[in-house]
């Protein structure tokens, strides 16, 4: 009897044994899977991990292949993310959990807001992305067409000497002088010195009132002097071809793109704003928005009630409470939860390809305006490539990726590290 | 309210200002005003995400190509090829779920065990390396997992198949000749198998961290009793803990799978494009998502009828990982109430 | 052997642009500011993107995006004016023109090389030296062959597996029209078959025929040059004997009818803008290097003059549609000869 029962004990120690040493042997595997994942793309990646491979541009030939406009358009459109989702997602945050509701139908209002944060969190990037195609790049299609070559890009140049300001197109453009071409009066040169502002507006469509008083609208398709050729608008939405005698048009006058800055500052902004680093960061920030909310939630259930009361009891405002009290010590698990959707933000390529598409792209952004193209999409870009040696570089391009990564985690961790001793 | 000038609790300005009532309150509400735009905005997301999707597929409904029957029963997708295109969603739905089942097997069973280990056997040394690989699994980007089965998973599983399903297939000659031919069916370069195993690698870490969140929260009192009357650590994780856990477990489980349905570059990278009805996950496959990358990374532009498809696939993504992150949630909140 | 080739053969082209881009940054260039967006076919966008990245040094402050839409695509926005230039693996067809028209879009046909259609096998497979144009019919039309046994008597009893470009590439229209077209009943038009693989990535038809034994694929003979060591090309019998896809064949036409013009329509009102003439003129200039580094066949020089003519002149329309509107076909020099 008693052999029995020590049997059957041993009998339950060995399966433990095993057991133990079975988990253990699949979560050394997972991380052996993490060592093997990157070894693989180390031994790939790494011929071409050079200095050159951060200072140049995509290019046909593997070896002078490099990251640089994919490095900055990911910079760029972080910015633009964590600009947007970190206040938003905060605030959202705070109005969740500190905000609690006291009546019933806000309570119910409440409870559904919770609801739609987590599942906002469960929404498939790649719908994001298809949300921001249609409500950021293109704007539902109300506002016209999102692409710069369907307008006449046109210049406004006002000069000494002249008393209206010139819109013309620019012919040519040397050291000392600027060559135009008014689509009426033709061609205008104006000397460099004598530009007093300038700037370039994008034209949907022109309105030349003739001689007679009568107006013609429309899209302007060509104007060789003397004739201009307008497509002009009809009542039913298509158009006629109409030619105008330059001679006879007494003013005319464009109708614009929206816009807004001058185009070579890093504000510049139009409507809609079509497949540009502002759209792909607002779509990311989407993406990275419920992830802000609910680190930053946990961070702020996780500060102690009693300095909420301690503040509120020497009677601070609700907000003075928050602001001086709780939302510092939350700041530590905030900024976790931001780095954490920082680094997703980085790597998501999905909707960023239904936004921007992969092209073929050599600069860098120089406005919130520029093309751009991100570095998991430059990646997937050569990884279709049928050159071998480009799986080589994009290989090159996961190991910057991961490295950048492997920061923002080390980073996140330091900070939650530090944050805990500070609370201890 | 205190009439007193209200002095900040912690960092007491050198010089108390005075501020009167109404401007406080004044603020106040203009901050509320700022934090409710704030949620409004999140809220505004999920509208027009509906709003969007619903607008532009009942547009596709609209076309004489489509029809909603067809969509919903159809067993043929090709809205790019043959004489005549038909809509049916089923072959795109196959290939999720085929993905989505080769992920399930690879990361429902391995991120448990991984959830157990850390939180029933592993030391706390060892976990403090262990939870910060596993994070980093789960931040590594998707199309380097898709990479990765492309140059890694699929080469190994074809290198498999070639050595051992092919050493052994003379012994198999006895074999009735259909069950001969599936079992030395070749892997093809795409297919559901390795981009599920992938897609399954990257679920993992979801697995095990949520449902290691939900171990951790079975109270001690319950495992001390059972080691009470003698049960070893195995009878305490299997009979005790994780019954115990359970609902946390699934919701984990639901939310993995959401996200597995919803993965898009690595079944783009490693899945291949023809969209057929089949469970096998040898043979190539399109997913819902793989037919989005390729009408988007085709001809986004143009308003054709294909076009407006991807919505609909869209939208039919959209509901079901609505479903199962609302059900997942809902688990989630019952085991949370049951504990706190 | 291969690898050596290929390095000389960069070598050669580094050098020669390295001279023109030394002149041309002397050039009044570099001013130039503004953007051109090209998009449309993968299969041009390796000249198109080599031209993109010799002009970045000539003309730092260009924007030139290359989009990968393929051809159908691309000539979709093209012909709304969404873009500057479309790249075209073949003439504009009789709808695109008509949109074109129908939105007040100009357009300027440029030929820029030559390409043929390879059509190729699994290094594995030893059944497979050449098909006629029937048997390809076999491979590729509604209701095609399932086993290789269905393709010609004698061949293996194996599975075939059928790849093809996607739908929006000129690569599949002009294969559609050479192997579909009046070869169904009562010569109607046959359609293509749909249980195929399709990709738009021809990244992607590499690899899978590189992986499956009884696979069968077609795309431009650049992918096949670039992956001699991989795949193998079947050789077209059309009535002539076999011939093997080679720059030699393809240039002359004797491998017929499987080579093709390449194209890219430049918008005529965009072409009045600086940045997108320089651009172009550029393009012109630089094709014949470019387009032999890229893996394509170039023109005879005489065909690049009658380009650049073309250009200079700003004549719009394309060679390819007639008054009526019907579809002109022939080899180039005869299009162009008038």
């Amino acid at each position: 009897m008693a052999g029995e029962r020590a049997k059957s004990i041993a009998k339950r120690r060995r399966v433990d044994r095993w057991f133990s040493r079975g988990c253990l042997l699949i979560t050394c595997l997972c991380c052996a899977l993490l060592a093997v994942l990157i070894g693989a793309i180390a031994v790939q990646g790494w011929k071409y991990l050079d200095l050159g491979f951060f200072t140049g541009f995509a290019s046909r030939f593997p070896a002078k292949a490099g990251l640089k406009a994919a490095l900055w358009g990911s910079v760029w459109v972080c910015v633009i993310c964590m600009a947007v989702a970190v206040p938003v997602g905060v605030a959202t945050a705070i109005l969740l959990e500190e905000y609690k509701p006291r009546t019933r139908l806000w309570r119910h209002v409440h409870g559904l807001f919770q609801l739609n944060v987590s599942n906002l969190a469960g929404v498939p990037s790649i719908v994001y992305g298809i949300i921001g195609l249609t409500v950021f790049a293109r704007v539902f299609g109300l506002l016209g067409s999102p692409n710069l070559s369907t307008y006449d890009r046109m210049e406004v140049i006002e000069a000494v000497g002249r008393p209206a300001p010139i819109q013309a197109f620019l012919q040519e453009e040397t050291d000392d002088q600027l060559r135009l071409r008014d689509p009426v009066a033709g061609e205008v040169e104006i000397n460099r010195a004598d530009i007093t502002s300038r700037h370039v507006v994008f034209a949907r469509s022109f309105e030349f009132t003739l001689d007679d008083g009568s107006t013609v609208t429309g899209h302007l398709l060509s104007s060789e002097r003397p004739s201009i050729r307008v497509a002009a608008d009809r009542p039913d939405g298509k158009n006629d071809e109409v030619v105008l005698d330059a001679a006879r048009v007494r003013s005319w006058k464009t109708q614009n793109m929206l816009s807004f800055g001058d185009e070579h500052a890093w504000y510049h902004l139009r409507l809609p704003m079509g497949s540009t680093v502002l759209a792909g960061g607002l779509t990311l920030a989407l993406v990275v928005l419920p992830i802000v909310i609910i680190a930053s939630r946990e961070a702020l259930r996780a500060v102690p009630d009693s300095l909420r009361q301690g503040a509120l009891a020497l009677g601070a405002t609700r907000w003075q409470t928050i602001s001086t009290m709780v939302l510092p010590s939350a700041v530590p698990g905030i900024m976790t939860g931001s780095i954490l959707a920082l680094s997703r933000a980085i790597g998501e390529a999905a909707p960023l390809l239904v936004v921007s598409g992969v092209v073929f792209i050599l600069y860098t952004p120089r406005n919130l305006m520029s093309d751009f193209t991100v570095m998991p999409l430059q990646i997937f870009h050569w990884a279709s490539q049928p050159n071998q040696e480009f799986h080589k570089v994009a290989a090159t391009g996961i190991l910057v990726l991961l490295g950048v990564l492997i920061l923002f985690n080390v980073a996140a961790m330091i900070i939650r590290q530090k944050a805990q001793k500070q609370l201890q | 309210m205190s009439t007193l000038p209200a002095p900040t609790a912690a960092a007491v300005p050198a010089k108390p200002r005075r501020r009167s009532r109404g401007l406080l309150r004044a603020r106040e509400t203009g901050v509320m005003v700022v934090l409710g735009v704030c949620g409004v905005f999140a809220a505004l997301i999920t509208v027009s995400i509906i709003a969007v999707l619903l607008v532009e597929t009942v547009a596709f409904f609209q076309r004489p190509e489509a029809s909603v029957t067809d969509f919903f029963f159809g067993t043929k997708w090709s809205p790019l090829l043959g004489a005549e295109k038909h809509f049916g969603i089923w072959p795109l739905v196959c290939g999720t779920l085929v993905v989505t089942a080769v992920a399930a097997v690879v990361a429902l069973p391995f991120g448990l065990a991984t959830a157990i280990y850390l939180s029933e056997y592993a030391p706390a040394r060892l976990r403090a390396v262990l939870k910060p690989v596993l994070e980093l699994l789960a931040g590594i980007p998707t199309v380097v997992y898709g990479y990765f089965a492309l140059i890694a998973i699929t080469p190994a599983l074809q290198w498999l198949h070639d050595n051992i399903v092919m050493r052994a297939a003379p012994a198999l000659t006895w074999l009735p000749e259909d069950l001969y031919e599936w079992i030395t069916k070749p892997i093809s370069a795409y297919n559901a198998l390795g981009a599920g195993i992938a897609v399954g690698i990257m679920c993992l870490p979801i697995v095990s961290s949520l449902a290691e969140d939900s171990l951790r929260a079975v109270p001690r009192s319950l495992r001390e009793g059972a080691y009470a009357v003698g049960c070893t650590r195995f009878d305490v994780s299997t009979k005790v803990v994780v019954p115990a856990a359970l609902s946390g477990i699934i919701a984990a489980y639901l939310l993995a799978i959401a996200r597995a349905v919803g993965e898009t570059m690595i079944v783009a990278l490693a899945a291949g494009g023809l969209a057929r009805l089949t469970l096998d996950p040898r043979d190539e496959v399109q997913t819902m998502t793989g037919y989005m990358v390729q009408i988007f990374l085709g001809d986004a532009p143009a308003h054709g009828v294909e076009y407006l498809s991807s919505y609909a696939v869209a939208a039919t993504l959209f509901v079901m990982t609505f479903v199962l992150t609302v059900i997942g949630h809902r688990v989630m909140l019952r085991y949370r109430e049951v504990y706190h | 052997m291969n690898s050596s080739w290929k390095l000389a053969r960069s070598l050669v082209v580094v050098g020669a642009i390295s001279a023109v881009a030394a002149f041309s940054l002397a050039g009044p260039n570099e001013r130039l500011t503004g953007s051109v967006k090209c998009d449309g076919s993968s299969t041009v966008e390796p000249i198109t993107s080599a031209v993109a990245e010799e002009f970045k040094a000539a003309a730092p402050n260009v924007n030139v995006t290359v989009g990968t839409s393929g051809t159908g695509g691309g000539f979709q926005k093209f012909c709304v004016g969404d873009i500057d230039i479309s790249d075209a693996s073949r003439p504009i067809k009789k709808e695109e023109h008509e949109k074109a028209v129908e939105k007040h879009v100009e357009y300027i046909e440029l030929p820029i090389a030559y390409d043929g259609l390879s059509i190729v096998v699994n290094k594995g497979n030893t059944w497979v030296d050449t098909l006629t144009i029937d048997e390809i019919r076999k491979v590729y039309l509604e209701g095609g062959a399932k086993k290789w046994s269905e393709v010609r008597a004698g061949f293996p009893d194996k599975p075939i597996k059928v790849y093809s470009p996607g739908t929006d590439s000129g690569t599949f229209d002009y294969f559609k029209e050479i192997v579909a077209h009046k070869a169904g009943k009562d010569g109607t038009d046959a359609s293509i078959r749909s249980d195929m693989s399709v990709s738009e990535d021809d990244n992607v038809l590499v690899r899978g025929v590189e992986g499956d034994a009884g696979a069968i694929g077609y795309f431009g003979c650049a992918y096949y040059f670039a992956n001699k060591d991989k795949l193998k090309a079947v050789s077209v019998d059309a009535g002539k004997g076999a011939v093997a896809p080679t720059h030699e064949t393809i240039e002359h036409g004797t491998y017929a009818p499987f080579s093709r013009p390449l194209f890219i329509y430049v918008n005529r009102k965009a072409a009045d803008r600086p940045e997108v003439k320089a651009f172009v003129d550029f393009y012109l200039d630089q094709a014949d290097e470019l387009v032999e580094g890229a893996g394509y066949v170039k023109l005879p020089s005489a065909m690049y003059e009658t380009a650049k003519g073309i250009f200079r002149d700003r004549k719009t329309g394309t060679k390819f549609l007639n008054d009526k509107g019907e579809k002109v076909s022939g080899p180039l020099s005869t299009i162009y000869a008038h």
